[in-house]
């Protein structure tokens, strides 16, 4: 099955856990209270999406490799957890204010208390709940906090869900009274809550994470190339998948990173990244020594052979977007491939010397520089020209954000169906 | 977009807790719902004839209140209100609700048990 379908059905399956409390919620009775009180069932509506989506957004965040061919890459991951995230948010403050706005026809003494911590119990679940998300994620939307204090507070988020679900539970409500919904939200919360149990709270215990130990670190230019071998088990991985690489000895020891593995997997289990400095995290890999103890979760990704349907190959990479496909042309087996390798000069094209060495050692890879400096943009035109029947290719893109839309779309207009193209996005944030 | 959307939520919620609070000090200087309650003293079977969400009487710990008019503003839905019309709700009311639920209710007294 095509990802391009999967993540169809994906979606599909997000819009349809989003609408069934919704339906349930309109088939109550009686019927005719559901819109007499127009605040109330926006009030009512608001806080049973937002707790969906909050619980929703704990599961993306897990990072599950079992659901990974479902969901798009983990950059468009990171957007949606972004949108639904802000949209929980939105919809969670809607709740309290718009029930509020049902009892100001009768006391705006008795709005107004609905937002000041309560004795009732089940009131003050939500009330706290509701101020816990809020300050959380000011910090995520407003406050540049340094990145680990930043995740720390994001590590905290799965705390208002719980006092929201209890909130939820037991207020007195349609939710209380239904069965059907009280169980639909339930299932839902688990999801939610033990996904933030498995990743969140339990971690460093559950999520499977390999020992490796630094063998050689090398730079060229901007890019620091680590080399690593396993301990003990050796990290599954295929060409072109990307690992959390978390290094105890720098910074916070919970902070781990996303990084292609440049080298195709080998038997001994030796691993290569050859990562841009680009932060502070990044720009400290230089100076790791030889020995230093690192752990690497994954491999995760779909960028990799099990997408081609063709014997023939057009990969296109932008800077350091190389590095899945030095992976992947470790691998190639009698497959034609044409590869485009985009950098801004010369001097940053340090792999070049490395794929033509391959091609002299009989890989079937034609490397076609691109330097923007002197040839400007690459462009979709520009590739279908260089390269014979491009129809009946299979794309690989991996490069900045900005680049890859911009192919992508002129693919399309090139008439190319989309399910020839794959891309894997990188940010260098 | 969605910071953008956020920004504007979190206002909005700040203008309509603001507008409840000063709201509430206003009603509270103009305001004088429960002084006229004339202290009736119903009988049991009195109370149950008002068992509908369209005449709904609830006792108390033994006092009864007429809360037809504001069932429909029940935050927890009419349907929980109507439920439990005509009958001494006591202990449910007191399980469930707050200080700021007792203040309101004390507005739709109309009088007390019979002894």
């Amino acid at each position: 099955m095509k990802n391009s379908f999967k993540n169809q059905i994906a979606f599909g399956l997000f819009v349809a856990i989003l609408l069934t409390p919704v339906i349930i919620w309109l088939t109550l009775e009686p019927i005719s209270d559901r819109f007499e009180h127009l605040w109330q069932s926006i009030g009512q509506i608001s806080g049973l999406l937002g707790i969906v989506l909050l619980s929703l957004n704990l599961f993306l965040s897990a990072r599950l490799r079992r659901f990974e061919k479902f969901l798009p890459g983990i950059n468009k991951i990171y957007e949606y957890h972004h949108h639904i995230g802000g949209t929980a948010l939105i919809l969670l403050l809607l709740h309290p204010v718009s029930l509020a706005l049902t009892f100001a026809s009768t006391s705006f003494y008795q709005a107004f208390l609905l937002f000041i911590p309560a004795d009732a119990v089940a009131l003050a679940l939500g009330q706290y709940s509701l101020y816990g998300l809020l300050a959380l994620l000011i910090i995520t939307f407003y406050i540049n906090l340094p990145y680990e204090w930043w995740r720390l507070s994001h590590a905290l988020l799965g705390v208002p869900l719980l006092l929201g679900s209890l909130h939820m539970l037991l207020i007195p409500s349609d939710v209380s009274r239904s069965p059907a919904l009280k169980y639909y939200l339930l299932v839902l919360i688990l999801v939610g809550l033990s996904s933030y149990l498995y990743r969140t709270v339990f971690g460093s215990w559950l999520v499977k994470r390999y020992k490796y130990e630094i063998t050689e670190v090398q730079t060229f230019g901007s890019i620091t190339e680590i080399t690593a071998k396993p301990v003990a088990e050796a990290m599954p991985y295929l060409a072109g998948q990307y690992a959390f690489l978390q290094i105890p000895n720098l910074g916070f020891s919970f902070e781990t990173h996303p990084f292609s593995v440049s080298s195709a997997p080998t038997k001994e289990g030796t691993v290569r990244f050859s990562i841009k400095n680009s932060g502070d995290f990044t720009s400290q890999l230089k100076d790791l020594a030889v020995g230093t103890r690192v752990k690497l979760e994954g491999g995760y990704g779909v960028f990799t052979a099990e997408q081609c349907i063709r014997s023939r190959q057009v990969w296109i990479a932008g800077g350091i977007g190389i590095t899945p496909f030095l992976a992947l042309a470790g691998e190639l087996n009698g497959e034609t491939v044409d590869l485009f390798y985009c950098v801004n000069t010369r001097s940053e094209a340090v792999y070049e010397e490395g794929l033509l060495a391959l091609k002299k050692s009989g890989k079937n890879i034609n490397v076609h520089l691109f330097c923007s400096d002197k040839d400007g943009r690459i462009t979709a035109d520009y590739i279908a020209k260089s390269v014979a029947d491009i129809q009946k290719t299979d794309i690989f893109v991996c490069g900045p954000p900005a680049m890859m839309t911009a192919l992508k779309n002129q693919f399309k207009d090139l008439g190319i169906s989309k399910a020839n193209i794959h891309s894997e996005e990188f940010s260098f944030s | 977009m969605t910071r953008y959307l956020v920004t504007i939520a979190i206002l909005l919620s700040l203008t309509a807790v603001g507008y409840f609070g000063i709201g509430s000090l206003l009603q509270t200087s103009a305001s004088s719902l429960s002084d006229s309650v004339v202290d009736i003293a119903f009988t049991l079977d009195e109370i149950a004839k008002h068992s509908s969400i369209n005449d709904c009487y609830l006792l108390v710990n033994n006092n009864v209140y007429d809360v037809t008019r504001y069932s429909g503003s029940h935050p927890g839905g009419a349907m929980n209100i109507s439920n439990q019309c005509g009958q001494d709700s006591s202990s449910i009311f007191k399980q469930i609700h707050s200080n700021l639920a007792w203040d309101l209710l004390a507005n739709y007294k109309i009088g007390t048990l019979a002894k």
